[in-house]
């Protein structure tokens, strides 16, 4: 049996560590249905939406995890029924954390957040803004997904 | 039977997997031989509070639900006094240690009367130095350190990428 690359045995790692159990049995996130991780470094994880913001109720990002936790995660909203990048207009949109952060206009393929690899390049000025998000190689895939949660389930009304 | 527990506690902001025992002693002197509860705390002082339940997790709860897999929070305070700041008001409230933040905060907009875009882009932040800001998902108590039974947070506008 072929073994597992270094990334991919550390994602399974944080797959099977309490804070991520924690917010699958939360209904916060999970992987989605079918997801077997055969297409490392590319990974399906859906996350709860407030129905504000879009009406599945829920996000399904595609990550690309190459070099994981050295280097940051990437993410694109995701169409996991056409299994295929999610057309601009179905994207979450509504709160200026949720414009700000879902911008189709800025990237398709991206999050433009303080852990996202992509979004990092340029941006040297939200390590200190965002100290607390700005990934680091001690990051795990966990604090990906609470930012995009937190920006997606206000707890405002 | 044996299952997970995710256990967090005082200056725990992140749950971690203990083994699921079949007495409270057991899964305290579990949680301690992980390094999740000081050696010096004494089993006696602990409490143990199920995430967002106002009560004190009774001793039986462990035999009650073996398949579940709880989120247990562990203090020595029985309640912390909240007192959240904002424009230069401020409203104090005690919540159970186990008590996520994402519940004190929906409290707090309600008593500041915040709604809408008002209330969306609101996040807690710690007060003293720190200004870190408090994870949503955590318990209240993983904020405060017996016997230090209470905390103050700010109530601020959530920082949006640009640039």
């Amino acid at each position: 049996m072929k073994a597992d690359a270094p990334d991919l045995s550390l994602f399974r790692l944080h797959l099977e560590e309490a804070p991520f159990v924690s917010g699958v049995e939360a209904g916060h996130w999970a992987l989605v249905e079918g997801e077997t991780l055969e297409q490392w470094p590319l990974c399906r994880i859906w996350i709860r939406c407030d129905p504000r913001y879009t009406k599945d109720g829920r996000v399904v990002l595609r990550f690309d995890l190459d070099n994981y936790p050295a280097a940051a995660p990437t993410a694109q909203p995701w169409d996991a029924e056409k299994n295929a990048p999610l057309d601009r207009e179905r994207w979450p949109k509504g709160s200026a954390l949720v414009n700000a952060v879902f911008k189709p206009g800025w990237k398709t393929t991206a999050l433009y957040m303080p852990c996202d690899r992509v979004a990092m390049v340029n941006h040297d000025g939200w390590k200190q803004t965002f100290a607390q998000w700005w990934w680091t190689p001690d990051r795990t895939i966990v604090d990906y997904l609470t930012f995009v949660f937190r920006c997606l389930n206000s707890a405002g009304e | 039977m044996h299952n997970d527990v995710h256990l967090s506690g005082e200056g725990h902001p992140t749950p971690v997997s203990v083994p699921h025992s079949p007495t409270v002693a057991d899964l305290v002197a579990a949680a301690k031989q992980a390094g999740i509860i000081p050696p010096e705390v004494r089993v006696e002082e602990i409490v143990l509070f199920v995430i967002d339940e106002e009560e004190p997790m009774s001793a039986d709860r462990l035999h009650a639900s073996p398949n579940d897999r709880l989120r247990i929070h562990w203090h020595r305070c029985r309640k912390i006094e909240v007192t959240v700041v904002y424009n230069l008001k401020k409203h104090t409230k005690a919540f159970a240690p186990g008590i996520t933040v994402r519940h004190v905060l929906k409290w707090a907009l309600h008593e500041f009367g915040l709604k809408g875009a008002d209330a969306e882009n609101k996040e807690l932040r710690l007060g003293e130095a720190s200004n870190e800001v408090m994870k949503e998902d955590a318990a209240i108590g993983c904020y405060a350190r017996h016997p230090k039974c209470e905390l103050t947070a700010y109530l601020a506008d959530i920082v949006q990428p640009q640039g």
